[in-house]
C-alpha cells in the first residue's frame, strides 16, 4: 500500500513533535514517522509526562497536542517505523519506511509534498584501549538502558567523556542507584559559579535541568574530575576498572598521572553526530554544525537546500532539546505554508519562535567551544585497539589504508573494511577521521552517505508497492 | 619532474599497467583526481570472469588475464582476497538452458572449461538454490577478487620496485606534444612531468583525457547499482547468475537492464548485481532498481527474501559502442596508449592489459593481437 499526506514528519522527538502540532493544527494532512513506541525522542524517552491540558508550546502541552490530533486522525502517526530512504519524484518526495519486524507487508511508501527531517543525533563514540569490553557503552546506550528498560549497566559506573551530558547521565543513574565512581572530564569547563555552569547546560534539557544533576552529584559526593581522560578500560571479559589520566588542553595525557578507578560498567560519551542520511541520499547542502560535526544547511524557515525538505533539532546542528523544540516550530509553520494553508502560528507568535531559534543557536555554540574534541585523544589507541566493531577494524589496518593511498574516509572505508558493517560508520566514522586527520567536508560528506539508513529484507523490497 | 610513462588513472586497470611498467624497468608515475580506485574500480564486484565472454577477442583477452591474475595473488600472496570460486550460470526456462548450452559449446571451443550442470546436480554446487531452475553451466576458471584492495596492493608493489610513484589529488590538466606531435610533457595540478609516454587508463573518464592529447574515444557511462546484504556464514559459494545476464552484456538497449549476479565475500557480504543503463553520472539510487534485482535474486536464491539489504554501491561502467576496450598505442599520436573502456570487465581484463602495455612500451612481442582493440577503429576513415 502506497499512502499520502501534505507534510511527512520524520522523527518523533521534540522537534517532530512541535512540527506535526503545528502543520497539523495549519490544516495540513501530516503523517508522523518514529522508530520509538511512543513521542518523546532521546529526551523525552520514557519520561513520566502527563500531558498538558492547557494551550502553548512548551513540550508538554504539544504532546497533550499531538494526542489529541492523533485522536482526531489529523496526524497519521506511525510509532515502531524506520525511514529507510527519501526519493524525489517530480515535485513530491517519497518516503520510504518499515516496520520495526521483519515482516515484508510492513514497506510502506509515503508521498508528501514536504518533509520535515527530525531524526535528531546519536551519539559520539571514541575508540580506547578496552572500549569493546563488555559493560563499556555510550552515554545514550547507558540512559536508554536505564530509562527505557529499567536497567542498571552496573553496580559502580564511571561515567567519562566531555560534554554536560557526562553530568545528566551521572544523574540519571544515581536516581536509580547506581553508585557513580566519577565523571570524569576531558575538557576544562569554567565553573566558576554554578549560575554559569546552569548557563551551559540548560541548552540540553529544561532550565533548572543543570541544578538538579549538579545537587544529585554533590548528594552522592561524585567526584567531577575535569581535564581527565580514560586512557584504558581494563578487565578479561568485561570491565573491571578504567585507568584514567590527567591530560593537557589538547587531551594528550600527563606522565605520571594515570590511576586506575574501580567499576563494573562505564558510560562513555564525547558528544553527538546528527543522523543526515535521508538528507544526504536527497543530496541537501550540508555544513559544519558549531560542534565541527556535520549538518545540513537550512535557512531562517528551517528549509533546507532541497526543495520541499525541511530540517529541525539535531539535524541541523547539535543544539539540545529546546532548540529542536523551536525549530520544530517553525518547520511546522513553513510546512503549512508550503501547502497552502494559514500557519497556526500567527506572525508575532512566529517572530517570538524564531528568536528563541537564535537564542538557543548562540547558546550551543557556547557550549561546543567549552566542550570540543581535541586530537590528543589519538595518543591513547593501540595498533590493535578496533576501530570499526561491525567488521573487527584495528587501529593499524585503517593506517595501512592511508599508507595505500587513502586521503579520504570512503577509501579508508573501502580499503580497510571500517564503516562497512551494520551500522554503516555511525559508529567508526568520527574516529578514523580523527586517526587519518580527514578534516574537510567532502570527506565528511562521502562517509556519512548512505544509501539505504536501515537495513530492509529484499524480501520487503521485492514486494515494495509501486509508487503511484 | 619526469618519468619514462605517466599512468594517468589509479584504478584496477592503472595499478596493473602500474606494476607490469615498474617490473619491466621503466619509471612509473600513477597520477589520479582522486584517491586509489575511486572510480569504477570502487564501485564494482571484482568479478574475474570468462563465463560471459563469447568466443572473440575479449575472450582471448579474459582467459590471458586470469592466469595473470592467479601469478599476481601468488606473487603478492594473497593481499586482494583472489577467490577461485568458479560461476554458475543457471537458467530457469528450457528456451533460455539451450541458448546456454549453445554457447557454452562454442566457449569450450576456444578453451574454456564449461561443465553442464543438470537441475538436480544444482544443489550439490549451491545447496541454497532455487529447485526450480532448468539447469545451469559450471566455469572454474571464473574468479572474483576484492578490487579496490587489488589496486591499492598492485601499485603498492609497483612502488616496491623504487621505480614508480603514486600521486593522488593530482588532476590532469593539459597534455603537452612536441613539433612532431609526440607526447613530451603532462600537466597536472600539481606540478608538470616530463614524459614520453601516457597511459590513458582513466576508464570511464578516458574520454576526456584522449580529448587532452587532442583525439577522440567515445567512451560513455553505463550505471550499475550493487545490493549487499547483511553478513552471513558462507551460504552461497560460487558466483551464481541468470543466464540473461549474457544477452544484458552485450545489449545495446540504452534502458535498465537487470539480471541477477549473486556472490558472497571473504566477508560474509553478499552481492547482488547486475544492472545497466545508459543516463549519464547520475548516482542517484534508483528503487525501481533495487526491487527487480531484489525480486531476480529471490528467483535464484529464495532465502534472500529474508536477509536484509545493509547498503548499495554503484559505479559508471566505461563503455564503447562495440563493447570492446581501447588497448595500445594511439598512431594519431606517438607516446600515447590507451588502457581503458573495458565496461563491465575492467578488473577481470586488468592484469592482461597491463601486461600487454608494458611489452608495447617495451618493445617486447605481444601475447596478443590488439588490432580489434585499436584506439583509431572508431574513425569514419577507419577500415578495420
Amino acid at each position: 500500500m502506497a499512502s499520502d499526506c501534505d507534510v511527512a514528519v520524520i522523527g518523533a522527538g521534540a522537534a517532530g513533535v512541535a512540527a506535526s502540532v503545528v502543520a497539523a493544527r495549519s490544516g495540513c494532512r501530516v503523517t508522523l514517522i518514529d522508530v520509538g513506541d511512543r513521542p518523546g525522542g532521546q529526551y523525552y524517552r520514557g519520561a513520566d509526562l502527563s500531558p498538558s491540558p492547557r494551550a502553548g508550546v512548551d513540550y508538554p502541552a504539544l504532546a497533550g497536542d499531538l494526542d489529541r490530533l492523533v485522536a482526531a486522525h489529523a496526524v497519521d502517526y506511525r510509532p515502531r517505523t524506520t525511514a529507510y530512504a527519501l526519493e524525489r519524484a517530480g515535485q513530491r518526495l517519497l518516503v520510504r519506511t518499515r516496520g520495526d519486524d521483519r515482516h515484508r507487508q510492513d514497506v510502506d511508501i509515503i508521498g508528501a509534498g514536504t518533509v520535515i527531517l527530525a531524526t535528531g543525533a546519536f551519539d559520539r563514540p571514541l575508540p580506547f584501549p578496552g572500549w569493546t569490553l563488555p559493560g563499556v557503552m555510550t552515554g545514550g546506550g547507558a540512559q536508554s538502558l536505564v530509562k527505557g528498560q529499567h536497567v542498571l549497566p552496573g553496580r559502580r559506573i564511571v561515567v567519562a567523556g566531555t560534554g554536560p551530558f557526562l553530568l545528566a547521565v551521572a544523574a540519571t543513574l544515581l536516581e536509580h542507584g547506581a553508585e557513580v565512581a566519577a565523571v570524569v572530564e576531558a575538557n576544562d569547563p569554567v565553573v566558576g559559579s554554578v549560575r554559569q555552569l546552569r548557563g551551559l547546560t540548560s541548552g540540553l534539557g529544561k532550565a533548572g535541568d543543570l541544578g538538579r544533576f549538579i545537587a544529585a552529584l554533590a548528594r552522592h559526593r561524585v567526584p567531577y574530575l575535569r581535564r581527565h581522560r580514560i586512557v584504558e578500560a581494563l578487565g578479561e571479559d568485561r570491565v573491571t576498572g578504567v585507568r584514567i589520566a590527567r591530560v593537557d588542553a589538547d587531551w594528550h595525557p600527563i606522565p605520571g598521572t594515570e590511576r586506575v578507578l574501580e567499576c563494573d560498567a562505564v558510560s562513555v560519551g564525547f558528544g553527538f553526530v546528527a543522523q543526515l542520511d535521508l538528507a544526504a541520499q536527497l543530496g541537501a547542502r550540508m555544513i559544519r554544525g558549531a560542534d565541527g560535526g556535520l549538518a545540513v544547511e537550512v535557512d531562517d524557515d528551517q528549509a533546507t537546500s532541497v526543495p520541499g525538505l525541511l530540517a529541525a533539532g539535531e539535524t541541523t546542528g547539535i543544539g539540545g532539546v529546546e532548540a529542536a523544540r523551536v525549530e520544530g516550530l517553525v518547520a511546522g509553520a513553513t510546512a503549512a505554508v508550503l501547502s497552502d494553508h494559514a500557519s497556526a502560528l500567527t506572525p508575532s507568535a512566529l517572530e517570538r519562535v524564531r528568536r528563541q531559534v537564535a537564542r538557543w543557536r548562540r547558546f550551543a555554540a557556547g557550549l561546543h567551544a567549552t566542550f570540543p574534541v581535541r586530537d590528543g585523544w589519538v595518543d591513547s589507541v593501540r595498533e590493535d585497539s578496533l576501530v570499526c566493531r561491525c567488521e573487527e577494524v584495528p587501529v593499524s589496518r585503517v593506517r595501512e589504508a592511508v599508507a595505500l593511498g587513502a586521503r579520504d574516509a570512503r577509501t579508508v572505508k573501502l580499503l580497510s573494511r571500517a564503516g562497512m558493517g551494520w551500522c554503516q560508520g555511525r559508529m567508526c566514522a568520527a574516529a578514523v577521521d580523527g586517526l587519518c586527520g580527514f578534516d574537510d567536508i567532502a570527506s565528511l560528506q562521502g562517509a556519512s552517505y548512505r544509501p539505504v539508513s536501515v537495513p530492509v529484507p529484499l524480501g520487503a523490497l521485492a514486494a515494495e508497492p509501486v509508487e503511484g | 619532474m619526469n618519468a619514462d610513462v605517466v599512468i594517468i588513472g589509479a584504478g584496477v586497470v592503472g595499478a596493473c599497467c602500474a606494476r607490469a611498467c615498474a617490473e619491466a624497468g621503466l619509471s612509473v608515475i600513477v597520477v589520479d583526481r582522486g584517491a586509489v580506485a575511486s572510480g569504477t574500480t570502487g564501485g564494482g564486484e571484482g568479478n574475474i570472469l570468462v563465463s560471459d565472454k563469447e568466443p572473440g577477442p575479449e575472450l582471448d583477452l579474459a582467459l590471458l588475464s586470469r592466469d595473470l591474475w592467479a601469478q599476481m595473488a601468488g606473487a603478492l600472496g594473497d593481499s586482494f582476497e583472489l577467490d577461485p570460486k568458479g560461476g554458475l550460470v543457471v537458467a530457469a526456462r528450457s528456451e533460455t538452458y539451450e541458448h546456454l548450452l549453445r554457447f557454452a559449446d562454442e566457449q569450450r571451443s576456444c578453451g574454456v572449461i564449461a561443465e553442464t550442470v543438470a537441475a538436480w546436480d544444482l544443489a550439490q554446487l549451491e545447496p541454497r538454490i532455487s529447485r526450480d531452475l532448468v539447469g545451469g553451466v559450471f566455469y572454474p576458471q571464473d574468479m572474483q577478487v576484492q578490487p579496490m584492495m587489488a589496486a591499492a596492493h598492485l601499485i603498492e608493489a609497483a612502488r616496491a620496485t623504487g621505480r614508480a610513484t603514486l600521486m593522488t589529488d593530482c588532476t590532469v590538466t593539459g597534455i603537452d606534444r612536441d613539433a612532431a606531435g609526440a607526447i613530451s610533457a603532462v600537466r597536472t595540478s600539481q606540478g608538470s612531468i616530463s614524459t614520453r609516454h601516457v597511459v590513458n587508463a582513466a576508464g570511464t573518464w578516458g574520454g576526456e583525457i584522449a580529448a587532452l592529447a587532442g583525439v577522440e574515444l567515445p567512451i560513455l557511462p553505463r550505471r550499475g547499482f550493487i545490493l549487499v546484504t547483511e553478513p552471513l556464514p558462507p551460504v552461497v559459494h560460487h558466483k551464481v547468475y541468470a543466464a540473461d545476464y549474457v544477452a544484458n552484456v552485450a545489449s545495446d538497449n540504452a534502458g535498465l537492464e537487470t539480471s541477477a549476479v549473486i556472490e558472497g565475500t571473504q566477508a560474509g557480504t553478499i552481492l547482488i548485481g547486475a544492472s545497466r543503463e545508459r543516463v549519464g553520472f547520475d548516482k542517484t539510487l534508483d528503487w525501481g532498481v533495487v526491487r527487480r534485482l531484489s525480486r531476480q535474486a529471490i528467483e535464484v536464491f529464495p532465502f534472500l527474501a529474508d536477509v536484509q539489504l545493509l547498503r548499495t554501491y554503484g559505479g559508471f561502467r566505461p563503455y564503447c559502442p562495440d563493447h570492446l576496450p581501447v588497448i595500445g598505442p594511439d598512431p594519431r599520436v606517438p607516446g600515447l596508449l590507451h588502457a581503458c573502456g573495458h565496461e563491465g570487465a575492467g578488473v577481470g581484463l586488468a592484469a592482461a592489459t597491463g601486461h600487454v602495455i608494458a611489452q608495447a612500451l617495451t618493445g617486447a612481442p605481444l601475447s596478443i593481437d590488439l588490432a580489434p582493440f585499436a584506439p583509431e577503429r572508431f574513425e569514419a576513415s577507419h577500415v578495420g
